[in-house]
């Protein structure tokens, strides 16, 4: 539920290649109204039969990112920098390149895809079984007979009710619970090497949230297959996920393994995502510790670390920070507007952009910023 | 806390104005019904028999009002015996007056007889008149020269679309407004009265009733056309009707006290407009069409009217003058074809779809 | 001991399914089904629940956006069921109502101000000017300057379209407020922020909120009392600190145990539900979770679990009833055992499900 080894039949991480390495990519979309760098020099790694959480807000690029990923991306959105490595059954092949084609193969066959509507991401005129067994007919010469066989089989597997009848019911007959199950079925149905979840739950209720949450975690110790899931909600990424990466305006501004981020977060930003969420019992401790200003517009991105006009700590020449306390800047020390930070490791397997992650003051976990403020 | 826009939106329609100057073909379309607007306001000062502005006896006058309204005519002129007849006239009982004349010295309802204007030969007639430098479209079996007969036709063509769709989107949106809004057994009534007059040819209609109205006028024509065209806009101001009145604005709107007229008129209506505009931009083509039909087949408005769609029914039993079909058949198809287009301009502004990205 | 500001009893609102051409009514969804409650001046309910469990609808039938079908509605002593015409107005001004979703709620054609004074101009106060003055007030109290007056609603985010939406309901200066997920549409760094406000106005103003939303940690950081739904009915209400340390309704366990939370340290043991919401128009017999319900007894399948009370606490539960009896209405002991019940019969992951 909260982490899970890999299965033992799979190598371990260290000896083979990544199954996806995305490396600098930009993606970005050309309107009238100008560029706008949807995704803007983001490296990721995904290992095999691990799960990676992408987490962010809405505008921060983690659905471009997936949706790059299988080129799906549509115009006027492009890809225009970077590699995506996807190294599966002995050969490596950079997606972001692959002639359309041979990237058919890989949508739907090597990595499978599930939405986050299930409302409209299936289509009402077909039935179920028969969307399913499209799904592996593209990819696998078989017959109808055992493409629907298959289609059952996978209608088992995620565990929805009464599976002979649904193979012949309409989308709209099932409840969002159930159609996102047959998502997760269309997705598994060719036995991808990685599933991509693009907020698979967020349009679900709670329990059921939870009922697909355990559901996709008994079946990726099952198949052991990796997932990247890509959400805006934090208790889902810190109880389904083994590694996490944090995305604002375009860039990753923190990875980590997910234990290691939700103990002790390093980017202001990830801090004060953390503090603003009520937790019981803080009523009478005043107001809730938020994040002041907006989420920038692409095209306004600010200069510098993008998150510095936000940022509680930003170290401006000789001006106020974010929440009005006023920081110098140290000599020698960058300021926040000026250049962009990298990311560098702070702890092993931890990556933070921020040019002054090493300031910040001792790691404090999320509950004392909680119970005490971001200030201490 | 500013908005996360830094220059001012002008609100819905200038967006959709910053839209549509994006399609050169839309405005294209635009400016050339524009220019034939122009035409048909300046119609009399530029083609016709009667000076636009001229002083006579120490008065001045504007006769050539009188090709939108031969009661505009000044009187003092038939006093004097003009009979329609004023560059010799003039001269002749008043040598102090002057004229502006018209650009184009030509009569829209007759033929220009010898010698009306000083030196100039009367208009050829049939297979005579045939486009040259004094007659750039030529002349119908009649002598009327034809530029005349088009430039006052520009006027009939407007006026049919804008009053017939007037009309017809006054009956249109009430009607839909009325049967989605309220729903219920008042819906039920007004789709089906809908749907019952959407039944009926339109043609056979206009026909029908062309035929019994004594006194056939191109206002009753009109009226006509917009009697009958105002289904379509009314089914599709129902559909909006029916979908804005589930909105969270327009229940916010009652939260607040609002009744339904108020709702109806400051709340509903402002959204759905843009999609109504559509089809009535279309309709105002369909008119034009309608009536050139109408009076291609001879049921139009009486001689000695000018519309385009009269020239096209001298054309009928001319065959041989082939300007009697090309330019008015021309100018039908040009106006028609920008009044699409604007539609479809108007369309694509306008389209929700296309509209601000959410967050 | 002050009459409260907001008394709900057996409130009922059914929508008619219609068929056929003659439109006869073949059944009804029941939204809402016999929910009562009240508030007091000053006091904010919370109420949770999942999709389909009528809680906007409750939200919506006291204001008569939606008319209910059965039940009392009562707004400071007045029947506000039989209001009609300019009685009703005049109540409305005294309770407003802020939407879920900031793009749909604004009028996309209408300015900010424009917005914002239809209220005043619909119940004529004030001359034009006298108008601005306090649409400009409510906008500074709720964060927004002065520029975003002749500005339209797509110019904004999403967090200051809810500004202006709680801007517009608080012109009318009303005394109460029903809040139907003002937040859920918003990204997490502004949530906090819209929270912070709503509790900042409530404080300013002395306003007596209902506050719906589905987000549990939310609704008790906001809420005095907290009551939780379920296909229609109110199964457990208490006050916000009693509701979170001792839930007796499994349902309400459930809820709380399948929510994510990042601190490793308050996660609950998850208890997955089988099965989906059933349908408000063919609700089941006797205890309408209990299809769904791990505990689920003989007697639930057949009766309609009555109401046990303690101080500050409400319950409709066979077996909860039947705990706090053998622990003496001890609801600490009491939602312990449950607690205890629940993780033994509803493991995860090897449930099978029931039709949905």
């Amino acid at each position: 539920m909260i982490e899970q080894p890999a299965p033992p039949h799979l190598a371990p991480p260290s000896s083979r290649a990544p199954l996806l390495a995305i490396r600098n990519l930009v993606t970005a979309f050309h309107t009238p109204a100008g560029r706008i760098p949807a995704v803007d020099g983001v490296s990721l790694s995904i290992e095999r039969g691990r799960t990676l959480g992408i987490v962010g807000e809405s505008g921060c690029g983690k659905s471009v990112t997936a949706m790059s990923v299988l080129r799906l991306v549509a115009s006027p959105g492009r890809i225009e920098a970077g590699e995506i490595l996807f190294s599966s059954a002995g050969t490596t092949l950079d997606l972001a390149t692959l002639p359309e084609p041979a990237m058919r193969s890989v949508r739907g066959g090597r990595i499978g895809m599930i939405f986050q509507e299930p409302m409209t991401s299936l289509n009402p005129v077909f039935t179920v079984g028969d969307q399913i067994a499209e799904a592996v007919l593209l990819h696998r010469r078989v017959s109808r007979e055992a493409a629907r066989a298959r289609a059952l089989e996978m209608l088992q597997l995620v565990r929805l009710a009464d599976p002979q009848r649904r193979l012949d019911e309409y989308p709209h007959q099932l409840s969002g619970g159930m159609r996102q199950r047959v998502m997760i079925a269309m997705a598994l149905a060719c036995d991808p090497e990685l599933v991509i979840a693009d907020e698979p739950t967020t349009a679900l209720d709670v329990t059921i949230q939870a009922q697909i949450l355990e559901l996709l975690s008994e079946l990726r110790a099952r198949l052991g297959m990796a997932i990247v899931l890509i959400t805006h909600d934090l208790g889902v990424v810190a109880e389904t996920c083994d590694d996490v990466a944090v995305m604002y305006a375009g860039r990753i501004v923190e990875q980590a393994p997910a234990a290691e981020l939700f103990a002790r977060p390093r980017h202001p930003y990830t801090i004060g995502l953390l503090a603003a969420r009520p937790s019981p019992g803080m009523k009478h401790s005043g107001p809730l510790c938020t994040i002041p200003g907006m989420v920038p517009l692409p095209q306004h991105f600010p200069a510098g670390c993008r998150f510095h006009p936000r940022c509680a700590y930003a170290r401006l020449p000789g001006a106020e920070s974010g929440n009005g306390r006023a920081v110098p800047l140290p000599a020698g020390e960058l300021p926040c507007n000026a250049g962009v930070p990298e990311l560098h490791e702070v702890a092993p397997g931890h990556f933070v952009r921020c040019f002054h992650a090493d300031s910040l003051g001792p790691p404090r976990s999320a509950q004392e910023i909680a119970a005490g403020g971001l200030f201490p | 806390m500013t908005p996360t826009q830094p220059t001012r939106s002008g609100g819905f329609w200038a967006e959709a104005w910053r839209r549509y100057r994006r399609r050169p073909l839309a405005l294209a379309a635009l400016l050339f019904v524009g220019w034939l607007a122009l035409v048909a306001l300046f119609a009399p000062a530029i083609a016709g028999t009667k000076p636009v502005l001229c002083r006579y006896k120490g008065h001045l006058y504007a006769p050539c009002l009188a090709f939108f309204d031969r009661r505009l005519e000044p009187a003092v002129f038939a006093r004097d015996r003009f009979r329609g007849t004023y560059p010799q006239n003039l001269k002749e009982k008043d040598p102090d007056s002057w004229a502006i004349w018209p650009l184009f010295f030509q009569d829209p309802y007759r033929a220009v007889r010898e010698n009306e204007w000083p030196g100039r030969p009367a208009n050829p007639a049939r297979d005579e008149g045939h486009p040259s430098a004094s007659h750039p479209f030529g002349t119908d079996q009649y002598g009327v020269d034809v530029l005349a007969k088009m430039v006052h036709g520009t006027t009939v063509a407007l006026l049919v679309g804008f009053v017939s769709m007037g009309l017809a989107g006054t009956i249109g949106i009430i009607i839909g407004a009325l049967g989605g809004y309220c729903g219920g057994w008042v819906d039920m009534v007004t789709s089906r009265f809908t749907e019952i007059v959407m039944c009926i040819p339109t043609l056979v209609l206009i026909l029908a009733l062309t035929a019994i109205i004594e006194k056939p006028s191109i206002w009753k024509t009109m009226a006509i056309i917009g009697a009958t065209g105002w289904t379509g806009i009314a089914r599709l101001t129902r559909g909006e009707f029916l979908r804005l009145r589930q909105s969270e604005f327009v229940m916010a709107a009652r939260a607040a006290g609002a009744g339904p007229v108020r709702i109806m008129l400051r709340h509903i209506l402002p959204n759905a407009l843009a999609p109504i505009l559509v089809p009535i931009t279309f309709g105002i083509a369909s008119a034009i069409l309608t009536e050139s039909a109408l009076s291609f087949l001879g049921f139009g408005p009486p001689p000695p009217s000018a519309s385009w769609g009269s020239l096209l029914n001298d054309a009928r039993s001319n065959y041989s003058m082939w300007w009697l079909v090309v330019f008015p058949g021309l100018a039908i198809f040009l106006t028609v074809l920008s009044y699409n287009l604007i539609g479809e301009g108007l369309q694509e502004a306008t389209d929700p779809r296309l509209r601000e990205a959410r967050k | 001991m002050t009459a409260p500001l907001v008394e709900v009893e057996q409130l009922q609102t059914y929508f008619p399914i219609r068929r056929g051409l003659l439109r006869r009514v073949v059944g009804n969804v029941q939204a809402v089904d016999g929910v009562s409650f009240s508030i007091s001046r000053g006091q904010t309910l919370g109420l949770v629940g999942e999709s389909g469990c009528g809680k906007t609808t409750v939200g919506r039938s006291i204001l008569r956006l939606v008319e209910p079908t059965g039940g009392r509605v009562a707004f400071d002593g007045l029947a506000v069921r039989d209001l009609r015409g300019r009685d009703l107005r005049n109540v409305r001004r005294r309770m407003q109502v802020v939407f879920q979703d900031p793009y749909g709620s604004l009028n996309p054609r209408m300015t900010v101000r424009a917005l914002i004074e239809e209220g005043l101009i619909i119940h004529g106060l004030g001359s034009a000017a006298q108008r601005v003055d306090r649409v400009v007030r409510a906008m500074e109290r709720t964060g927004l300057s002065r520029q975003a007056l002749e500005r339209y609603p797509h110019e904004f985010s999403g967090g200051q379209r809810q500004r202006i939406a709680i801007a517009r309901a608080l012109v009318l200066e009303p005394d109460f407020l029903v809040l139907d997920e003002p937040i859920s549409a918003l990204d997490l760094s502004i949530q906090a922020q819209v929270v912070n406000l709503l509790i900042e106005l409530r404080e300013q103003l002395g306003l007596t909120y209902l506050f719906i939303s589905h987000d549990l940690s939310v609704v008790e950081h906001v809420s005095d009392e907290v009551a939780v739904m379920y296909l229609g009915r109110i199964v457990e209400r208490a006050t916000a600190a009693a509701l979170y340390a001792q839930p007796l309704h499994p349902y309400t366990q459930a809820l709380f145990s399948a929510v994510p939370t990042v601190d490793p340290a308050r996660r609950r043991r998850r208890i997955v539900l089988v099965g989906d919401v059933p349908s408000p128009s063919n609700p089941p017999r006797g205890c309408r979770f209990h299809p769904r319900c791990p505990l689920a007894e003989s007697v639930c399948r057949e009766v309609d679990p009555p109401s046990v009370s303690l101080p500050g606490h409400a319950v409709h539960c066979h077996v909860a009833a039947r705990e706090l009896a053998s622990s003496g209405g001890n609801a600490s002991v009491a939602a312990a055992t449950i607690a205890a019940l629940l993780t033994e019969r509803a493991a995860p992951a090897a449930a099978t499900l029931s039709p949905g």
